[in-house]
């Protein structure tokens, strides 16, 4: 006969802790399953500026934060703001904003808004992001 | 030989672009009066004070500079107007009036025994070696080549120790969220800010937006060239800067205080 | 001198456990109100753009600077090798490092962005006196760390010494750093003196005292442990005469100023027509931080009263924590001076007295960065072998027949 001690009776609650705790972290990957989500984001893009922009879709996905960072220090550190044809800087967020906004009811969105151009593939990739702290989130004009 | 076809390239390119700001009138004002009025050569000197090629780093060659002239009996107060519209500021609803930003304040200094008073504006003196530049933990708060200083707000932790550093009170904290900003003044929650000299207007060919409303109160210019109107001005007067004593070298000068 | 037996605190007492939960309880409280601190912005603080820095500053400015302090008793008995603190040298080992992190907790959550932590440790500008802090403060938790270790671990003890030096060295270093912070603002003119460097280390002495003597004397009384007279006589002899060179530098400090035509205003402004500063600096201070500890600890009739002691203790703390809010606070709120000599005035507040009331946030910051350097030390005092089970005289007093 097995002598249940005080011991074994904390190690036997601590394994049954850890089995549910597993099992809701696993069972967390089926919600959007069973929420009916479909898998992969949609992100809102105003065709505005045509199909293309600075790099390929793909390109800009991967580089946009190296792009952004990039340029924001050779704008805020050495003043250059333009390319030599007089055209903006790759990673130009002003660029970014006023090519891809977009409206609803006739109004630029916010950031708040998770149908805006950055909001909607950030919230998707959970992946915070601080810029529009202080630069804006829609064109000014 | 390819290479030096495409530097002819370059060079041609960056003159076009020179001309095309120069046409399309973003260039404009004394500066350019000045430059018509001279000989070709000197042309381009002339045209050294106001920044044309952004696509290339400012250098040390230029050195930024205002002088204000407080004898002329100007509203400054439309100086601190036309900063808070170029800037957005004043947009804060939640702080008190001495947690909100200015950029540049109007002064009142009497001397204590005579009586005599002057108005000025103070705003960042822009130092040649800015107190706040050193305490900085970071580097944000940095002194561009060309003489402007400012907060690069992407390193800035909100520390302000640059705020205690600077012995003109030219610097505020954003003490609540912000929303609604200017496309070329970007500005938050939790970080310090200060004047830029409008180092957005001056890469474009502007002068900053006090001495646009100061009605030839305040001159705007490069303080390497000699021949500039400010360096003219400042060889025949008698301008002072504020707190000389801290010889920090102020790229801001005042005549009459 | 007898073999001490140093032994962790039982930790299962009412008061230890009260003491534990109410400490977590209060940080608890803290990170709430600094969660709306951060959320809100500092608008819902007392600070502005001319009182920048604000009562958090005065609290975490005090943990760091009587955690170098604190770590004396320790250097006492290893760099100066005075055998009788040597009983005393682990408590104030990690008691250093507890009081160390709870301050720059409250610097680290006051930033504007405290988000950015990984900005400030990896952007680094070596002109800033702050960047030197970071590795200083960095610096001084893990050199007493290995300090630490090699009291505790008893193969390591003959190390003790060696690295004891080092981190005396180290922490003069720290507290010259912490008031460089303010001696070498030429801005401001309550600050603007080389004197507020050799000054905060004569004020680490005494508040890190205070601290240890307060802590000892109550953890002995609780955990009913016995402590004998010999090393409480040292530790309030030692007390006293760190009190006593506060005052002196202070009176330096002020007539350094007084002499100097630039400076007079600014020390007459605390002397004389400061008003709150005024009197936090002469009833605060002076009276209840300086005199009345002095007097308690040197009348014959009151330095035997562990009490009495432990009040006196209370009011060197409470008296230092005025004077750094009086240096901190008082200096800010004293006006810039653009134009000295001249009287100024704008709309940006230029030329007159700031006003600056904390607000509730600032204070919960700052309570609750003390309850985690208590929390700390606390804690530890139930882990490690910090205490002797002992320091009657037979075990404490090394020349004790």
């Amino acid at each position: 006969m097995i002598k249940i001690t005080t011991y074994t009776l904390e190690i036997i609650k601590f394994k049954v802790f850890i089995t549910l705790l597993l099992i809701m972290i696993m069972g967390s990957c089926f919600v959007p399953v069973v929420a009916g989500d479909k898998i992969g984001p949609e992100i809102t893009v105003s065709k505005a500026g045509g199909d293309e922009c600075v790099l390929p879709a793909d390109e800009i996905r991967r580089l946009h934060p190296g792009l952004l960072k990039h340029d924001r220090n050779s704008t805020m550190r050495e003043g250059i703001r333009t390319l030599s044809d007089g055209g903006h800087l790759k990673g130009s967020l002003k660029a970014c904003i006023n090519c891809h906004a977009i409206k609803e009811d006739g109004k630029y969105i916010n950031t708040s808004n998770p149908n805006h151009f950055c909001t909607s593939c950030h919230v998707y990739a959970g992946v915070s992001f601080d810029c529009f702290q202080c630069h804006r989130d829609t064109p000014e004009k | 030989m390819s290479s030096k076809a495409s530097n002819q390239t370059t060079e041609q390119s960056k003159t076009d672009l020179t001309k095309r700001k120069f046409l399309s009138g973003t260039v404009t004002g004394s500066m350019v009066a000045a430059g018509v009025s001279v000989a070709p050569g000197i042309f381009l000197t002339q045209v050294a004070q106001a920044r044309t090629n952004t696509s290339a780093a400012v250098t040390s060659d230029v050195r930024w500079g205002i002088v204000i002239d407080t004898t002329k009996k100007v509203d400054w107060n439309k100086c601190v107007d036309a900063c808070n519209r170029e800037h957005g500021l004043g947009n804060e609803t939640k702080s008190n009036q001495e947690q909100k930003t200015e950029y540049i304040r109007v002064v009142k200094v009497k001397n204590k025994t005579t009586g005599y008073s002057s108005t000025l504006p103070v705003m960042c003196q822009h130092c040649e070696t800015p107190p706040c530049v050193d305490v900085c933990p970071t580097g944000a708060s940095m002194k561009r080549e060309d003489g402007i200083v400012y907060v690069d707000r992407h390193l800035c932790i909100g520390c302000r120790y640059c705020m205690m550093a600077c012995p003109y009170k030219a610097r505020s904290f954003v003490h609540e969220t912000l929303t609604d900003q200017k496309e070329n003044t970007p500005r938050g929650k939790g970080c310090v800010e200060s004047c830029n000299m409008c180092v957005n207007r001056i890469d474009q060919g502007l002068k900053p937006a006090c001495v646009d409303a100061s009605e030839g109160a305040m001159i705007f210019g490069d303080l390497n060239d000699k021949s500039s109107e400010i360096s003219k001005f400042l060889a025949i007067q008698n301008t002072k800067q504020i707190r000389a004593d801290l010889r920090l070298n102020t790229g801001v000068r005042y005549q009459g205080i | 001198m007898k073999y001490l037996h140093y032994l962790q605190i039982k930790g299962n007492s009412k008061a230890y456990i009260t003491f534990i939960v109410s400490l977590a309880v209060i940080i608890l409280i803290g990170l709430l109100s600094v969660y709306q601190m951060e959320h809100q912005g500092h608008w819902i603080t007392g600070m502005n753009n001319q009182v920048v820095w604000g009562l958090p500053h005065v609290f975490a400015i005090f943990l760091i600077v009587a955690a170098s302090g604190a770590l004396n008793v320790a250097s006492i008995s290893s760099a100066l090798g005075k055998k009788a603190y040597k009983p005393l040298a682990r408590l104030s080992g990690v008691m250093a490092i507890g009081l160390l992190v709870g301050g720059l907790v409250i610097l680290l959550l006051d930033l504007g962005r405290p988000d950015r932590l990984i900005v400030a440790m990896t952007e680094f500008n070596f002109t800033s006196i702050f960047t030197w802090n970071i590795f200083l403060y960095s610096g001084f938790i893990g050199i007493v760390a290995v300090y630490s270790w090699t009291m505790l671990d008893r193969p390591y003890n003959k190390f003790t010494n060696m690295v004891g030096t080092v981190a005396f060295v180290w922490r003069l270093i720290l507290t010259m750093g912490t008031g460089s912070i303010f001696g070498m603002l030429i801005s401001r003119e309550a600050y603007d003196s080389a004197l507020l460097a050799p000054m905060f280390i004569i004020m680490s002495f005494s508040f890190g005292l205070a601290v240890y003597l307060l802590y000892l004397l109550t953890a002995y009384r609780l955990s009913e442990r016995p402590l004998g007279d010999y090393i409480v006589t040292r530790l309030r002899n030692l007390l006293g005469i760190f009190v006593a060179a506060v005052a002196f530098m202070v009176l330096i400090y002020h007539l350094t100023f007084l002499y100097s035509s630039e400076h007079r205003d600014v020390s007459l402004f605390i002397l004389l027509d400061g008003g709150i500063y005024t009197s936090l600096f002469w009833i605060g201070q002076i009276i209840l931080g300086t005199i009345a500890p002095l007097a308690i600890i040197y009348t014959p009739s009151m330095k035997n009263n562990r009490n009495l002691l432990s009040l006196a203790s209370v009011l060197i703390i409470l008296g230092g924590f005025v004077q750094l809010y009086i240096i901190i606070i008082g200096g800010q709120a004293y006006p810039i001076q653009l134009f000295p000599g001249y009287e100024v005035t704008s709309t940006f507040a230029d030329g007159i007295v700031a006003q600056y009331s904390p607000s509730i946030n600032e204070f919960l910051l700052g309570i609750a960065g003390v309850s985690i350097s208590l929390l700390i030390i606390t804690i530890a005092l139930r882990l490690f072998h910090l205490l002797p089970l002992s320091l009657e005289d037979k075990y404490a007093n090394p020349h004790h027949s």
